[in-house]
């Protein structure tokens, strides 16, 4: 174990669980045989007690940290700058129904005084007469937002997939202008190559003739000197 | 219960991928979009702290995942394929904030030193907003681990993923990964020591009030 209280009486010839096999029982990845034995050892060393007991404490202090509530920052998927997304205009809808609750409630309230203040018969039709027509006009309201939110869906999802269309388009272009600018550049080098093999067989063209002509002329210039060898006197010791 | 059945009935993600890839089938992409949208989203939460970020960040690795259809191997698993994507883009963006200076370790001590003395002169009134501080200071301490320890915590313990999943994922030994979540919770626990009392302090709350700080 990593961090032994010294003063923890350790018991002898036990072999400790590592950390990583800790980690295994911790997540709850020990076959079961094996993790009884653990369980065993963790009861009866004070040390690797500890220690687990420590590392539990991470793990419960981890479950602290809980992320908002999806509907509150998540957002449908849909790169599509201009348009809503789907759960936007599912909030926006949200709003609406709470407005629509709050009017409900007022007029409830509403009929309730005004049935206590005695109403007419006149009136009170002519307030149920309202509150058919506030319920009829937040259904159409209703219908024509889940209309909507129908229309957004359908039109993100084609609009994502038109994104990803064109992005895998503009990929390949460009991969297509990588390769063409390539192959120009290696038909560049092509005819330089050419020009330069030229070049060299002209070279060795020349030193080719320059190195004949030496030979003729060292040839002219032995058959020149040969005759002339008897002739000339030696001097040196050789003649002494 | 509702993931239960698609994985019964409907096609896995691997053969929507395959799909993908032949094809460029743009519905099985939009439906591995949905069933992998929101893991991938809180992995990116919980990589960079920062919900509002992850949704960009989110966006991004199905983006980088639709690019690489080409290289995606049919022999992996597709989870692996996507999470490993998700995880290249955090570290990139966590080294992005680094470079830029945002929510670095210095201001966080500072932050967190004032946290300190709110929470120590001024208790929160209930429960909730104790519960919320709490997470903040997790939150705030996480970000201060190293990102290979970062990444195994939150696959492991917030994602769920198997101890050898996360090898694939990182493509390192087992034994790796798990030596690098004892280490990560090592240095958690040494992070926010007094927040580790948290059960003992919860059943004295009454009588005593924790102090609470990112060390």
């Amino acid at each position: 174990m990593q961090s032994q209280d010294p003063n923890t009486p350790i018991p002898s010839a036990v072999t400790h669980p590592d950390p990583a096999e800790w980690m295994a029982f911790l997540y709850r990845e020990t076959p079961s045989a094996r993790r009884r034995e653990m369980d065993a050892h963790l009861a009866s060393c004070p040390a690797c007690a500890a220690q687990v007991k420590a590392w539990r404490g991470s793990q419960s202090a981890l479950d602290g940290w809980e992320l908002p509530p999806a509907r509150h920052w998540r957002r449908a998927w849909t790169p599509q700058p201009g348009a809503r997304s789907v759960r936007a205009v599912a909030r926006l809808g949200l709003p609406l129904l709470r407005w629509a609750a709050a009017a409900a409630l007022v007029l409830a309230l509403g009929f309730g005084l005004g049935r206590r203040t005695a109403p007419g018969a006149r009136e009170l039709s002519e307030l149920k007469l309202s509150v058919a027509r506030l319920a009829q006009g937040v259904q159409g309201e209703q219908s024509a937002w889940s209309n909507h939110v129908a229309l957004a869906t359908a039109g993100a999802g084609a609009e994502t997939l038109r994104l990803l269309s064109e992005y895998a388009r503009a990929q390949d272009s460009e991969r297509a202008l990588d390769q063409q600018s390539f192959q120009l550049a290696l038909r560049k080098v092509d005819t330089r190559l050419d020009q330069l093999r030229a070049a060299l067989e002209t070279v060795a063209l020349n030193t080719e003739d320059g190195f004949q002509q030496t030979h003729q002329n060292l040839e002219r210039l032995v058959s020149y000197s040969a005759p002339a060898r008897n002739a000339v006197p030696t001097f040196g010791p050789e003649s002494k | 219960m509702s993931n239960l059945l698609t994985s019964l009935l409907g096609a896995t993600d691997e053969q929507m991928m395959w799909r993908v890839k032949l094809e460029d089938d743009g519905p099985a992409f939009a439906r591995l979009v949905a069933r992998w949208q929101a893991p991938i989203q809180r992995l990116c939460a919980r990589m960079t702290g920062d919900p509002h970020r992850a949704e960009d960040l989110c966006q991004g690795v199905f983006v980088r995942a639709f690019a690489a259809r080409a290289r995606w191997e049919a022999r992996g698993k597709f989870s692996t394929f996507l999470w490993r994507i998700a995880l290249n883009l955090c570290h990139d963006e966590l080294r992005k904030t680094h470079r830029r200076g945002e929510c670095s370790l210095d201001a966080l001590a500072e932050e967190g030193g004032r946290l300190d003395l709110l929470a120590a002169e001024d208790p929160p009134p209930d429960v909730q907003a104790e519960a919320r501080e709490r997470g903040e200071l997790v939150r705030r301490a996480l970000l201060k681990l190293p990102p290979q320890y970062l990444e195994v915590l939150a696959l492991r313990h917030y994602e769920h993923l198997k101890f050898h999943e996360i090898a694939a994922v990182l493509d390192i030994p087992e034994g790796t990964v798990k030596s690098r979540a004892a280490e990560a919770l090592t240095q958690l626990g040494r992070l926010l020591r007094p927040l580790n009392l948290n059960e003992d302090a919860s059943c004295n709350r009454k009588t005593q009030t924790p102090r609470f700080r990112v060390l």
